[in-house]
């Protein structure tokens, strides 16, 4: 069966702002950060998988190429055996996240996401029904006449996903998502999620850090330097984690 | 019960056929929805509107005092009978209408930076060509919406309607299409240059400054040192305006009115594959430099 994501040999460095002295000493050198490094991972359909890794590991700049908003230096990078770079990939990622930009703080949740449908190329009447289930999962309803710019994160959290969902993606990425909501609403959206990984086979990227978050996950990705060091289920990358993080086996 | 209802909930969502479209929407459906999305944005803000029509009035009573402080005395203005206020009324209600698509793709665009909602856009399954006009359709339909209002109230408010009589309507509004279409691969270049430097906007100023030095927004390019009037040539605006005088003021026939339609035109088949190279390159960049979504 293809996998839902699969990356190899994936680079991505970004060029360093320089002054106008080392501009003027050398205007066609280049200095730049690497922020990934030859990361290579797979999710299969169905499978839910936690990104873990400290700050400045490459985890948002791997989201970020994945959806098409970044490009890559070199390596491959392949949605549903699409390059991520074409047009046509953009449809089988969507990504929630606790603050979304998609959603514009002067519109209601329901206009915004009437938006984000139609951008999408979903009719009004299909993006009833295609929202209605995810609504009653998060208990959301009462937030869609609501002003963007009036609910709280958590909120927000919660129509960035029922956004992120609308489109059916192959792929969903989860950036940060947990931190912002309540344990009851961490519950929910983890049921709502297993439910789509096991009946339509939807393929979960949950960039976290919370530990306790990754463990539940199917597969755990422990991410550093801008490569992914270990994979496996959370007692085989336990050792890893805590070792990146400082940790002993009491915290 | 609890544990039920949450099973319940989640068996609901898991019956969900596949329904969502995973295509690229159409035209019509994406300018819909953008259209849509700036309205309410824009109606959101509803004192805004208020100013608007009052500095519509206001740009009138000013030209209306002008034109009688000087009108008629002009040997310049000996064409369209001394008629200052008819005549600034064309160049202002033009220069309102050029506004929303010489600089206001740029503005959305710069805006979206600030709220980091152009990464968001980006990632949709939509050419990005598209997606830049498509945030450019609303300022620009506003303009146009705008400087009509202009050219009524001028016309019945303020008088002008006599000099208005016998305008080729159909001509003005082909002018008016060609201009704006001109004006918008400028602002599609302004907006390739904000993608890339943010902040600033240097291309729009600087058209918007030469276009009310050179074009004849306000005085005719007659008044013009002769040295500089083959400058005006240069730019789209003079052409437009001299075409909408043409056809509002002075009744031209197609004939007459063939100069200022053929260069416009041609000034859009100069102009758009420019504007959608430099898009291209300008998003490139930005996506290589992982700048886009960088306010």
């Amino acid at each position: 069966m293809t996998p839902a994501l699969r990356i190899e040999a994936l680079h991505k460095s970004f060029p360093l702002p320089r002054s106008l002295r080392a501009v003027l000493r050398a205007p066609l050198r280049r200095e730049s950060r690497v922020a990934l490094d030859g990361c290579t991972l797979t999710i299969a359909r169905g499978e839910k998988v936690a990104l873990i890794g400290p700050n400045g590991a490459g985890k948002t700049t791997l989201a970020r190429v994945v959806c098409g908003t970044a490009l890559r230096d070199s390596g491959v990078a392949l949605l549903d055996e699409l390059d991520v770079a074409e047009l046509a990939a953009h449809a089988h990622v969507a990504l929630a996240r606790p603050d979304d930009p998609a959603l514009h703080p002067r519109l209601t949740a329901i206009e915004a996401l009437r938006f984000h449908a139609r951008l999408y190329g979903l009719a009004t009447v299909t993006l009833e029904r295609a929202l209605a289930p995810s609504l009653e999962a998060l208990d959301a309803h009462d937030l869609l006449r609501r002003r963007v710019a009036t609910l709280s994160a958590g909120e927000k959290a919660k129509i960035s996903l029922c956004k992120a969902l609308l489109g059916q993606p192959s792929l969903l990425i989860l950036d940060e998502l947990s931190r912002v909501l309540d344990p009851k609403m961490a519950e929910r959206v983890r049921a709502l999620l297993d439910a789509r990984c096991a009946q339509v086979g939807l393929a979960v990227l949950l960039i976290t850090h919370d530990l306790d978050e990754a463990r539940r996950c199917h597969r755990v990705l422990v991410m550093a330097q801008g490569r992914v060091i270990a994979t496996g289920n959370w007692s085989e990358v336990r050792a890893a984690a805590h070792a990146l993080f400082g940790l002993t086996d009491t915290d | 019960m609890a544990r039920v209802d949450e099973e319940d909930r989640v068996d609901a969502m898991a019956e969900t056929p596949r329904i969502a479209a995973t295509f690229a929407p159409s035209l019509l459906r994406t300018c819909a929805a953008f259209l849509r999305r700036d309205a309410l944005i824009d109606a959101s803000y509803r004192a805004n509107w208020i100013f608007r029509v009052v500095a519509i009035f206001f740009s009138l009573w000013s030209l209306f005092f002008l034109g009688r402080a000087f009108g008629g005395a002009s040997p310049f203005l000996s064409r369209f009978d001394g008629d200052y206020f008819g005549f600034a009324l064309i160049g202002v209600a033009f220069t309102v209408m050029t506004g929303g698509a010489l600089s206001g793709v740029a503005r959305r665009v710069r805006e979206l930076q600030l709220l980091g909602g152009l990464e968001a856009i980006f990632a949709a399954p939509v050419a990005p060509i598209r997606l830049v006009l498509m945030l450019a359709l609303y300022p620009s339909l506003l303009s146009l919406v705008q400087a009509g209002l202009f050219l009524c109230f001028g016309a019945w408010v303020f008088g002008a309607a006599a000099s208005l009589a016998g305008a080729n309507l159909l001509a003005a509004a082909l002018i008016a299409f060609l201009t704006l279409a001109a004006h918008l691969a400028l602002g599609v270049l302004s907006a390739s240059l904000v993608l890339v430097f943010k902040r600033g906007d240097p291309l729009a100023w600087l058209l918007g400054s030469l276009t009310y030095l050179l074009s004849g927004v306000v005085y005719p390019v007659e008044v013009l040192p002769s040295a500089l009037r083959p400058l005006s040539l240069l730019l789209p605006a003079t052409h437009a305006l001299e075409g909408l005088r043409g056809a509002l003021l002075l009744s031209a026939t197609w004939g007459a009115l063939a100069r200022p339609i053929g260069v416009l035109l041609l000034f859009c088949v100069a102009l758009w594959p420019a504007a959608a190279l430099c898009l291209r390159l300008a998003l490139k960049k930005a996506l290589r430099d992982g700048s886009l979504g960088q306010p």
